[in-house]
């Protein structure tokens, strides 16, 4: 994949990243992609670290360099730490994170590498940990992080890698 | 209660409250967009079906879909449609760009990407990779619900 975009940005920026994405160049969804990203995070069914934890471990999965280098604030302030984001990698099982933490990205890691896979082991961990409701709040974050994530690799222009980089959701 | 399909997701996500909602809205709103037609967007859902390996997910048709014709829709169960006739060059554009996004998006090589910018402008390309998303993403909740529901 080569560093040079495949699309460009919209002429008119608004200042709100998802907006002025190359996404902003389908205005029939981008209103309505941000309002999910933004209720995704505003939910309030899920911990903003949880879903920061989620949205990390399907970064480094899909290989988005922006998605790796960002944190949302909300997620810091939530607790979020860089030890934390360092054990959301392969062998993350034996790492220090809790039970809720690993069995979200037990379900995650289900989703991106083999979702015929849901074992009645990983079924029962799950909801022995989640309510019905969390496990479709994660669900959804899931496929939204994971679309987009798609979308920004597929449309070129990624750089090796990004300082790590502190926004907040955008409105 | 197994057997969940895209069709039939979003009840399973109501739990989640609003946010579902949204969820569906957005996924319907693909199918009723100026870029790519409803048919196209079909045959990439068949496609994807097909990559996953999800046979409920092959067997339905979607309401909007304009009702390919089947002979297409076989060649594309078939894994065919790559230089058959009834497709037309946008169509294989998009089709083959949809089996490399499958693959891995990072994998797209630009003359497959160019090719479907040529047919569909860079609009028509943002779009395609934002229904491949949604509808990948759909077909993989689905199974993932399939088991949570059994």
């Amino acid at each position: 994949m080569g560093i040079v975009a495949r699309v460009n940005p919209p002429k008119m920026q608004t200042g709100n990243v998802i907006r002025d994405s190359a996404m902003g160049l389908v205005p029939e969804t981008v209103d309505l992609f941000a309002t999910l990203n933004k209720t995704v995070w505003r939910n309030g069914l899920v911990r903003p670290a949880l879903l920061e934890i989620l949205r990390l471990r399907n970064a480094r999965t899909v290989n988005c360099v922006f998605c790796k280098s960002v944190r949302y604030d909300i997620a810091k302030a939530d607790g979020l730490s860089e030890e934390k984001v360092d054990n959301i990698a392969d062998g993350f099982e034996g790492s220090s994170l809790s039970d809720r933490e690993k069995a979200a990205l037990a379900f995650a890691d289900c989703y991106l590498f083999d979702p015929k896979g849901m074992t009645p082991a990983l079924t029962a961990r799950l909801k022995s940990i989640f309510s019905e409701a969390e496990i479709a709040t994660l669900a959804i974050a899931l496929a939204t992080f994971n679309a987009a994530s798609r979308c920004a690799v597929s449309l070129g222009g990624m750089p090796d890698s990004l300082p790590i980089m502190e926004i907040s959701v955008p409105d | 209660m197994g057997g969940v399909t895209s069709f039939t997701l979003d009840e399973r996500l109501v739990p989640a409250g609003p946010i579902a909602g949204v969820f569906a809205e957005l996924s319907a709103q693909f199918w009723h967009q100026p870029h790519l037609s409803a048919e196209l967007v079909e045959l990439c859902r068949l496609t994807l079906a097909v990559m996953h390996g999800a046979p409920d997910e092959q067997k339905l048709r979607h309401p909007s879909s304009q009702n390919p014709a089947e002979p297409k829709i076989a060649a594309v169960l078939a894994q065919a449609w790559r230089k058959n006739p009834a497709f037309s060059p946008a169509e294989q554009a998009a089709l083959d760009f949809t089996e490399y996004y499958f693959m891995d998006p990072g994998s797209i090589p630009d003359e497959v990407a160019g090719a479907v910018l040529a047919h569909f402008g860079e609009s028509g390309l943002v779009c395609l990779v934002e229904v491949l998303g949604f509808v990948d993403s759909r077909i993989r909740l689905a199974l993932i619900y399939s088991s949570l529901s059994a």
